[in-house]
């Protein structure tokens, strides 16, 4: 029997990404970043780009999260500010430390909010791989793909793919409690 | 007739001898009662012009008084009486359930020194597991180490598939050139422009491998990085879930070790 995901998985996935960026970004309600469902094939792939990915684990499941960003000069711009208050052009090394130290930050905050007592999950430290990687999406024999068009800010975009990989014949059934509308910031996160 | 007339004078003279015998006997008791009789009414007319109504009054209030007095007194004497009784019968329940009270708490406290014994017991034990666990996660970290092994010779394959693409590359430039020089060369090149051709076709071929070759690499890469970073991800649940286990198992141990210092109850 192939393994089943319910739809409130899907669900309490999307929202606890959609807070994780409110949180992360500091932006109120009505500033608070865009997550737009998007399909696999209708992801945009122009320009040069940086592929990383971070999985959280437990027992009966993985989630493969692949962070694909365009190297242009707003979202440039927008992590230097966002990590290095106010450079507006990183050097290679340091565009790819500031980008794996948000896709850190935000899966992190994600992990932080999917976690219960009855859920325990980990989290790995984030790798850059081959953009061309992202074709390879079903050597992972994912139950379910989530892809999503991410706008932490305006004029800048991300895209986000949730690859969901359960265990033969198991259930995953997530859900939280309501999530709060407060932003959190300025404190150590111990993810 | 005379007879009869006989008889009747008889029968009346006896009748008038017993009763003038009669009247001569009971005139002593009756004289007697008529004398007791006289002196009652005798001795009420002197009660009854000796005390006034008034001084009956008080003498009557007095006995009640009197009366009401002794009542209370004997009321409070049984009150007291079975007050007495009452506080024995308190007194006695008390100490016996003291005594049972005691007995119970001996009992109850041989079963929790038992108890405590066996639960550190269990608690030793159960630190013995989470410190093999623990050393599991050294395990883990080996596993860390040869994943890193592996993506670093994908980085060499890389690398080095990347050379000969480089490598290809130049050979297709260099078998177009050769083509070039070859149809400049006339029919004297025809020779050298099928060799050039041969080349070129084998340099494309194995421009197509190298694309392939990257595409598999890309697949590894793919699959070795996300395959570590599962390892390193559940490493990293396994690891808080036992650290977490041992910080409960060692207030359990407190616990224990402060139950077992506790002063006795009785």
């Amino acid at each position: 029997m192939p393994a089943l995901i319910t739809p409130r998985t899907l669900t309490t996935l999307e929202e606890a990404f959609r807070q994780a960026l409110r949180e992360i970004s500091g932006a109120g309600q009505a500033a608070a970043p865009a997550l737009e469902r998007q399909t696999l094939e209708t992801l945009d792939g122009s320009g040069e780009r940086r592929l990383l990915t971070l999985t959280l684990s437990s027992y009966l499941f993985r989630i493969v999260l692949l962070f694909d960003f365009r190297l242009d000069a707003p979202t440039q711009a927008y992590f230097a500010r966002l990590f290095r208050n106010g450079d507006a052009k990183l050097a290679e090394q340091a565009l790819a430390d500031v980008l794996s130290e948000y896709v850190n930050m935000l899966s992190g905050t994600a992990n932080r909010l999917l976690s219960t007592e009855a859920l325990r999950t980990g989290m790995s430290t984030p790798f850059a791989l081959e953009t061309h990687c992202r074709r390879h999406l079903q050597k992972l024999a994912p139950a379910e793909c989530l892809a999503y068009r991410v706008k932490p800010a305006e004029a800048v975009a991300f895209n986000l793919i949730l690859c969901l990989c359960v265990a033969p014949e198991a259930t995953l059934d997530l859900a939280t409690a309501p999530l709060v509308e407060e932003v959190v910031g300025g404190e150590l996160e111990l993810f | 007739m005379n007879d009869l007339i006989a008889n009747l004078a008889l029968y009346g003279a006896g009748a008038l001898s017993g009763a003038a015998l009669l009247a001569l006997g009971a005139t002593p008791f009756l004289r007697k009662r008529r004398q007791q009789h006289e002196a009652q009414q005798a001795q009420i007319q002197a009660l009854t012009t000796r005390i006034t109504a008034e001084e009956l009054t008080t003498r009557l209030a007095a006995v009640r008084d009197d009366a009401a007095t002794r009542q209370d007194r004997a009321l409070a004497q049984q009150q007291a009486g079975h007050e007495r009784a009452l506080e024995d019968a308190r007194r006695e329940a008390e100490t016996e359930a003291m005594a049972r009270a005691d007995n119970l708490l001996r009992a109850h406290e041989g079963e929790l020194i038992s108890l405590r014994r066996a639960l550190l017991a269990e608690h030793e034990a159960v630190t013995r597991n989470i410190e093999s666990l623990l050393d599991i996660m050294k395990i883990v970290e080996r596993w860390h180490d040869e994943m890193q092994a592996i993506l670093s010779n994908n980085d060499e394959l890389r690398e080095q598939n990347a050379e000969f693409s480089r490598i290809v590359k130049h050979v297709v430039i260099l078998s177009l050139n050769a083509s070039i020089e070859a149809a400049r060369a006339g029919e004297h090149g025809l020779g050298f422009a099928v060799v050039a051709d041969g080349v070129r076709d084998l340099a494309d071929t194995a421009s197509r491998w190298a694309l392939h070759y990257k595409e598999n690499l890309d697949k590894n890469d793919f699959i070795t990085t996300t395959t570590f970073q599962d390892i390193q991800a559940s490493g990293s649940m396994i690891r808080t879930a036992v650290l977490t286990l041992k910080a409960a198992n060692e207030q359990i141990g407190r616990r224990i070790a402060d139950h077992g210092s506790a002063p006795c109850l009785h």
